[in-house]
């Protein structure tokens, strides 16, 4: 027996998951006074995906957040794109869709940053830096929904429009 | 029609390892998310290779996605015994570079005065779920990524351009 998911389901799934990992990047600087800690285990579960250096990262409340500006941006730019998803043009998602290697491309930036910061060349603002994770993870969620509503209906011709 | 199932396993296990023990040795984890996206984008570059067919944009999240759960696993029981000395090196390098610089970043004698105080079973397997969910959701990513640089367009149907013979005589030369 196969279980046939909607596409509601899978935007309600992936917007909660993403949500709850971009909230966690906020609550770990709030929480060190009342719950160090929960703030210090928050932190080490970001640990293995972000390097946490100090310097490249944003602060709340006088504490550092759990990752690093592009990671920030990463997170943010996932799930807000992922929340949104509903509501963009059908035909953009379908232009979007049929091009995957954007996902590659989009990444330029990030990765033109990244170079000319490890090369010296310049030390790029943390908003530069937070702006560049921002966009390739924009761009993710269009390929991500698809791959789930191939796996939850078989069909990727079946898409999700709360719009219609 | 016989349904065609891609096997994922091993792909998934060769790049979760290669993500979760990449991801813990020190130094080398700088660059965030990478080492699992990569790690994934080549579990689906080894599943496309393994299988003669064309794979799905969701073969590419669900390979990616197991290899990031196997990361995740790999990467915390390799915590464990490597935590110690993470804090060591960082420790010793922190020393050394105090030395050069007039100016260090904020709390950076704080991470001089940790000391490891060992693990208790619950925070361990706490770890490796959050830490599996992690790598899974970049691993997801990184099998999209890599379906979108590896993939195999369908093959087209060539046309074939000999007709067989209605009679099976014709087709014998004569004498």
């Amino acid at each position: 027996m196969r279980i046939k998911f909607s596409g509601f389901f899978w935007w309600l799934i992936t917007s909660l998951t993403s949500g709850t990992l971009l909230a966690g990047i906020f609550l770990a600087p709030i929480l060190p006074t009342r719950w160090p800690a929960l703030s210090a285990f928050i932190y080490a579960l970001y640990a293995p995906l972000c390097h946490q250096q100090r310097s490249r990262s944003f602060y709340l409340a006088g504490q550092q957040l759990a990752v690093c500006s592009r990671c920030s941006g990463i997170y943010a730019g996932f799930f807000l794109c992922a929340l949104f998803y509903p509501l963009y043009w059908k035909k953009l998602k379908n232009w979007l869709e049929q091009r995957p290697l954007l996902m590659v491309f989009s990444a330029l930036p990030m990765v033109i940053d990244f170079s000319i910061n490890i090369l010296g060349l310049w030390n790029s603002p943390l908003f530069i830096k937070s702006l560049t994770g921002f966009i390739w993870s924009s761009f993710l969620p269009f390929y991500w929904f698809k791959a789930l509503q191939e796996l939850g209906t078989g069909s990727p011709q079946k898409r999700l429009d709360l719009q219609k | 029609m016989e349904k065609r199932q891609p096997e994922y396993f091993v792909p998934a296990l060769i790049g979760g390892a290669l993500m979760g023990a990449v991801s813990a040795i020190p130094f080398i984890n700088c660059l965030c998310c990478l080492w699992a996206v990569a790690g994934a984008m080549f579990s689906f570059y080894l599943l496309n290779q393994k299988t003669s067919f064309p794979l799905k944009l969701s073969d590419g999240l669900l390979v990616g996605a197991l290899a990031g759960v196997c990361g995740g696993l790999i990467n915390a029981l390799l915590e464990i015994p490597l935590s110690p000395i993470n804090i060591r090196i960082v420790q010793r390098y922190i020393n050394s570079v105090s030395r050069f610089m007039k100016e260090l970043p904020p709390g950076w004698e704080e991470l001089l005065q940790i000391n490891y105080q060992g693990l208790d079973l619950p925070s361990v397997l706490l770890s490796v779920l959050f830490s599996s969910l992690f790598f899974a959701f970049f691993g997801a990513i990184g099998g999209l990524i890599g379906y979108s640089l590896f993939k195999k367009e369908p093959r087209k149907e060539v046309k074939d351009e000999t007709q067989l013979p209605q009679n099976p005589g014709d087709s014998q030369s004569g004498f």
